[in-house]
């Protein structure tokens, strides 16, 4: 009795998601962000009353409207180090993409050129960026460029894969078709295997956006002259827990605001993606 | 119309050559309808992808209309098995994909295959992606890609292999209609006896590999043929001839094929 219960419920909820689809993902947003909402705020209450029944250190564990009040107090300080990041993160990962796709197209029109190519990319992997980071700093600097570059070594592999797959999931009946119509080389790329490629591409940059937040602020950490990186490095050594939460809390909201925005592009550039998914489920 | 002359083709695989297909003959004569019927793996595919010219012969050529196609893209519109319409692009857009690789504008192409889809039965659909579509209108679009190309030479590969067999049905009832009123020149593999009687005007049985034609069987029943054909006596004489000559192996399979 109970198990039927609950089967039409999804059933049911999965239509309503299919509906808001159609009339747009608001409504569909709202009902799947609500639970996420909530459980955060849970933690967060947990958490205010976890300090006021220890009396824990502010040092130590200062409590969420603590750290709140402090983010809107210093509210200049923490914009002027957003700035830095936010661009860090978005050249790196506009960087990346144009390495990734130069280096994938390449990779899939040459397949000699993909044989030299690809043991470097993996090899390139398994360098650890706690370590790449502070010799980027050596090497160029404070500025921007290495935080770049520290961010397409992180972020680039996840995007470059994803292409890769997604060029070569298209069927050999599919070349075949295309052959016999006299397709080129390259409108057979143009026409099946880019179009084919961007469900895939959008969950490699799903995955490198979230990374090139935290590279970015990594790349900080070991030395920079602004950015919630070195801020926080800076707080931390002056014992601010407070500020170093509030920063946790800038970063955290930043890195959702940028999945959103990939999850919006997603539907722009493939809205035939829900429609196929939509048919599959039929 | 179409010729096929004394095409062979070897594989090899590991080193070791396979003889898929030795000396085979093949004619079509303009605006006849041919089906090749084989067991399976007896290279109907192979000889396919040789006549859509995708595939270079080891020997022999491939003539159309006089002249030499061999090797050539030029003169088949290919229909595969699967739809392989793409999920991306709207149904219309999937049917003009063959006139924009030959260069022309989208907005000229989809006009020109604007009237073909009341003709098809699929009006309506243009606008949709083919997720949205049944599997035997996903198979129509399929054939009306293949159609706008005016290649002289229509190949459908098993077209309605993977459908269930209500659709399956229908679809065959469909092509044989609009075969009778468009009268293209179509070549049709197939391993589905019946549909091979009640479309064709002359089947070709091939035999295991290597592989050649074994018998070529001219369907004499009249045009234009209705559903009702297959329950007359000469409709299943024939079926019996090519189920003798298909080999007794396949005839176990009749149920399901």
């Amino acid at each position: 009795m109970k198990n039927n219960k609950t089967s039409v419920r999804c059933d049911s909820v999965r239509s309503l998601n299919v509906s808001a689809s159609k009339k747009g993902g608001l409504q569909q947003a709202v009902r799947n962000g609500a639970p996420a909402v909530l459980g955060i705020l849970f933690v967060f209450v947990i958490w205010e009353v976890a300090v006021n029944v220890t009396h824990v250190s502010v040092d130590v564990l200062p409590s969420p409207t603590r750290v709140f009040r402090m983010l809107l107090v210093n509210r200049d300080k923490f914009w002027m180090h957003l700035i830095p990041t936010l661009q860090e993160t978005l050249i790196g990962l506009g960087a990346t993409i144009l390495v990734a796709v130069f280096i994938s197209v390449l990779c899939d029109f040459l397949p000699t050129v993909r044989k030299f190519v690809y043991p470097i990319l993996v090899v390139s992997q398994t360098v650890p960026v706690i370590v790449i980071a502070p010799l980027m700093v050596i090497w160029f600097g404070y500025g921007l460029f290495p935080k770049i570059i520290v961010i397409v070594l992180v972020t680039f592999f996840s995007i470059a894969v994803a292409l890769t797959d997604g060029f070569d999931s298209t069927e050999p009946e599919t070349v075949n078709l295309l052959r016999s119509m006299g397709a080129t080389k390259w409108q057979q790329f143009y026409y099946v295997r880019l179009p084919a490629s961007l469900p895939s591409f959008f969950t490699g940059l799903r995955i490198a956006i979230t990374w090139s937040v935290t590279a970015a602020i990594f790349g900080e950490y070991v030395g920079a002259e602004r950015g919630l990186g070195i801020f926080m490095q800076i707080c931390k050594n002056d014992f601010r827990t407070d500020l170093v939460l509030g920063s946790v809390i800038i970063i955290s909201a930043v890195s959702l605001i940028l999945f959103g925005v990939v999850a919006i592009l997603r539907r722009l550039f493939i809205p035939w993606a829900a429609v196929a998914k939509a048919g599959a489920k039929k | 119309m179409l010729e096929v002359k004394q095409i062979s083709k070897v594989f090899h695989k590991n080193g070791v050559p396979f003889e898929a297909l030795r000396d085979v003959n093949l004619e079509v004569h303009e605006r006849e309808f041919v089906s090749i019927i084989g067991p399976s793996g007896c290279g109907k595919s192979t000889l396919f992808n040789i006549i859509a010219g995708i595939l270079p012969p080891d020997g022999g050529s491939v003539m159309v209309q006089g002249k030499d196609v061999t090797g050539k893209t030029e003169a088949c519109a290919l229909m595969p098995q699967k739809d392989l319409l793409f999920p991306w692009r709207k149904v219309a857009d999937n049917t003009i994909l063959a006139l924009q690789i030959a260069g022309m504008k989208k907005k000229e192409a989809r006009e020109k295959v604007e009237p073909y889809f009341s003709i098809f039965g699929i009006d309506g659909t243009q606008e949709l992606y083919p997720a949205q579509l049944s599997g035997g209108m996903r198979q129509r679009a399929s054939l009306l890609r293949t159609v706008v190309q005016d290649r002289p030479v229509l190949l459908l590969d098993e077209p309605f292999g993977a459908l269930d067999s209500m659709t399956r049905t229908e679809l065959q009832d469909w092509l044989l209609d609009i075969w009778q009123k468009q009268k293209w020149t179509v070549i049709l593999v197939t391993h589905d006896i019946k549909e091979a009687v009640y479309l064709s005007d002359r089947v070709y049985v091939m035999t295991p590999s290597p592989s050649r034609v074994q018998e070529v069987i001219s369907i004499d029943l009249p045009r234009p043929r209705t559903p009702e054909i297959t329950m007359t006596t000469e409709f299943v004489k024939y079926e019996a001839r090519l189920k003798h000559a298909f080999g007794k192996k396949e005839s176990s399979e009749e149920g399901n094929t």
